[in-house]
């Protein structure tokens, strides 16, 4: 059990960490490279800010739902490895 | 999707009451186009709403400590979602960002960045965690995880202030939002507004505590939305053709950018600008001159005030005079400040019109620099702030399971993305049809609007247009206007009907009224639940803890209102001031108690003084609202982001004191490992 336990904690360790990276960087790049991504413009949107005001929230939204859905997946999978050893 | 009956009962008087609710926006429009009086229409509006949240609010009253405090823990994810939205979406949100977009362009999605990017660390890092453990409220948790032995009166205590703080500056300035809300669209004193407005915050809250919150911010989210999209919908069809701001706006931001170029290269602009260089260059010489130009200062209203009372001038001009003269400041140092505030902002002003879409906007690549640092800090702040606000916390202990929880985190934000997607659409939309109607318009007639919102406070106008240079036509650097009424007056500048402004003002007030009670509710238990019950009367019955919350909401209530009513300006500084502070303070305990096992308590009590001292210190020696001077800033970051020195502070020293003491005892660790496990 207590296996079981310090496995499904790596896995969502893992998942919070590679999560976590995709958040900073997403954050960094849209506020760090601004004036330069400005020079891009992509169907009337300048793309620096599309990405401050849509794209990088869509990111975040992203993150949130993909952290939710792996998660679950995570917690069945222990769980149905720890009704197979009982 | 679960068939569960409460679900199943949720959903269908959730889609009764949608469907209610437009109607009664149908009938009311066919009832403008009738010629139902305008007056009558706000009134109607507005009270149809309050009834509708104390209906629903004496109809969930409750009892029980668990439905009390948090719903009974069984509300379904997308529900749950959606009142996290209206407990998250507050005044600033719905009248602020917007207002801050349409003044600062590019550098005001620092607001929208930072209030959303901070649910990825709820959602990832302490949702999940507070909901499996299953306490009332956030020092609860914190005592929980670090108690040594049966007491953690220490923490408890830090994180309990803490949680007041934050939680009261935050209620103060939603209670402030609802008097204004109030008094502009039924013409009521503001202060009475403030009190009718926690009437009917109290009737949501006071009965049913966190059910009737839940079931209320449900309520209050369809018509946040519905208040929002409608109005802003209809501009965007009519400015580019195409009904879905979010998309709109693409276009509307090129054209928009278009008009900036044209009114930058106009003469009349040029003029503008230059007189308020000259009224700065102005006050720059009286400054030099202290203190005999503010003695001349003085003799010289006086004698103005004399010539006109032997004169015979007019009433008017003779209050006026007077006025001017009882304005004039008290001292030589009292003139000083007043001056160089007035030569900054005219100094403001003299400066060329920034392009809307230009990014950290300097005359220098160093003051640029500056700019973009202090959109990143904060970004930060906010971020971190958001994921340590007690209120939003809480709301993660109304799921129904730990899986749960993490899905009405994702709900939560694509109903808040809703929103904040419109609002930078609404800036840029605003902002075009003011630069296309207002600007080159005739002083002589003026849109009525103009005159309303700038009558509403003489002391404050919302809104001023001065002829300064004098040629009879509205310049843009004429126009001086309040960001907070950009999104009430949208419908009025855009020339919609009237029930538009009234659907508005609706959606404002819910927006206040929704946070307002989730954060009276986080302060009353935390008084009720952390103070009495923990520390106070441990014996104390299930009954009694509700009754005292009950009692406690009452009384807090009534000193927020009393504190609002004190119109203190600073309000809005206040509450970015809390985003900053609860991040230096709770949101390292937080996070390193979950994810550092080695985490104790003499830690946890080190980082959250260390923050929270860093913190205070940094504003009250760099805010002016505080006593403090910008001069004093580090790196040149805005007292605002005050938390990008509390938070690595907080860090600092929870984990360098952690590893100093004893490590935690085998209870606590078991407690952690009880955290992190699936079940």
């Amino acid at each position: 059990m207590s296996q079981q336990r310090t496995k499904h904690w790596q896995w969502a360790h893992a998942l919070t960490l590679t999560l976590l990276l995709v958040w900073l960087l997403t954050t960094l790049i849209v506020i760090v490279f601004a004036q330069q991504l400005a020079s891009i413009t992509i169907a009337g949107w300048p793309l620096h800010y599309y990405l401050a005001s849509q794209g990088a929230t869509l990111v975040y939204l992203a993150i949130v739902g993909i952290y939710a859905w792996v998660m679950q997946r995570i917690d069945a999978l222990t769980d149905d490895q720890s009704s197979n050893e009982r | 999707m679960s068939a569960d009956p409460l679900s199943r009962l949720l959903r269908r008087y959730f889609w009764l009451y949608t469907a209610g609710f437009c109607a009664l926006l149908a009938s009311l429009a066919v009832l403008e186009h009738e010629g139902f009086p305008r007056f009558w229409l706000g009134y109607l509006f507005l009270f149809s709403t309050i009834v509708v949240y104390a209906t629903i609010g004496v109809f969930s009253r409750t009892s029980d400590v668990d439905e009390y405090f948090v719903a009974g823990r069984r509300i379904p994810p997308v529900f749950n979602g959606m009142a996290t939205a209206a407990d998250w979406i507050s005044t600033a949100s719905f009248i602020g960002l917007a207002g801050g977009l349409y003044l600062h362009g590019f550098d005001g999605l620092a607001y929208i960045l930072g209030w959303t990017g901070g649910f990825c660390l709820i959602a990832l890092l302490i949702a999940p965690y507070l909901r499996r453990l299953g306490q009332y409220t956030v020092p609860d948790y914190l005592a929980a995880r670090y108690a040594s032995s049966e007491s953690a009166v220490a923490v408890r205590t830090i994180a309990l202030i803490a949680t007041l703080m934050i939680s009261f500056t935050y209620v103060v300035a939603q209670i402030y939002g609802v008097g204004l809300i109030t008094s502009r669209f039924t013409g009521i004193d503001f202060s009475v507004g403030i009190f009718l407005g926690l009437a009917s915050i109290l009737v949501c809250s006071f009965l049913g505590g966190m059910r009737a919150i839940t079931l209320t911010q449900i309520a209050q989210y369809v018509i946040i939305v519905i208040a929002f999209m409608v109005p802003v919908s209809w501009l965007a069809l009519k400015q580019t053709g195409i009904p879905l701001p979010q998309i709109a706006y693409g276009t509307a931001l090129e054209r928009l950018a278009k008009q900036e170029q044209a009114l930058m290269e106009k003469d009349s602009e040029q003029q503008v600008r230059d007189s308020y260089l000259k009224q700065a260059r102005m006050l720059e010489e009286k400054i030099t001159e202290l203190p005999f130009s503010w003695d001349a200062g003085r003799t010289e209203a006086r004698r103005r005030l004399q010539n006109l009372q032997t004169s015979n001038a007019s009433l008017i001009d003779i209050k006026a005079a007077n006025r001017a003269l009882a304005d004039y400041p008290k001292s030589p140092e009292a003139a000083r400040r007043l001056w160089e505030r007035q030569r900054e902002e005219a100094l403001v002003l003299a400066q060329p019109l920034q392009p809307h879409k230009q990014a950290f906007a300097g005359s220098t690549p160093a003051a640029s620099d500056i700019q973009r640092n202090n959109f990143l800090a904060l970004v930060f702040c906010l971020m971190l702030g958001t994921a340590a606000l007690p209120h939003v916390l809480v709301r993660s202990a109304t799921a129904r399971s730990v899986p749960e929880s993490r899905s009405s985190v994702f709900w939560a934000l694509v109903f808040i993305l809703l929103l904040y997607t419109a609002l930078p659409a609404l800036a840029v939309l605003v902002k075009y049809e003011i630069m296309t109607t207002l600007v080159g318009s005739d002083y002589a007639n003026l849109p009525s609007w103009v005159s309303y919102w700038a009558g509403i406070d003489r002391d404050k106008p919302m809104i001023s247009v001065t002829d300064i240079n004098a040629d009879g036509l509205v310049q843009f650097g004429e126009i001086l206007l309040d960001g907070d009424m950009i999104v009430l007056a949208t419908p009025e500048i855009a020339g919609l009907p009237y029930v538009m402004s009234a659907l508005i003002a609706a959606g404002a007030l819910a927006a206040a009224l929704s946070t307002a009670d989730g954060l009276l509710l986080t302060i009353a238990s935390a008084l009720s639940h952390d103070t009495y019950f923990k520390m106070m009367n441990p014996r104390a019955s299930a009954q009694r803890r509700v009754t005292a919350s009950k009692l406690l909401l009452l009384v807090v209530a009534l000193v927020a209102a009393y504190v609002a009513s004190f119109r203190a300006g600073d309000i809005l500084s206040m509450v970015s001031a809390a985003f900053s502070l609860a991040a230096s303070t709770l949101f390292p305990a937080l996070v390193l108690g979950i994810f550092w096992k080695r985490a104790n308590q003499q830690g946890a009590i080190a980082g959250m003084l260390t923050g929270f001292l860093a913190c205070v210190i940094y504003l009250v020696q760099t805010s002016p609202a505080f006593g403090g001077s910008a001069a004093n800033q580090w790196f040149h970051i805005a007292s605002v982001c005050a938390g990008v020195f509390g938070v690595p502070a907080g860090f600092t020293a929870m984990i360098v004191v952690t590893l100093l003491t004893p490590a935690p005892s085998e209870r606590q660790l078991h407690f952690v490992d009880q955290l992190r496990s699936p079940q």
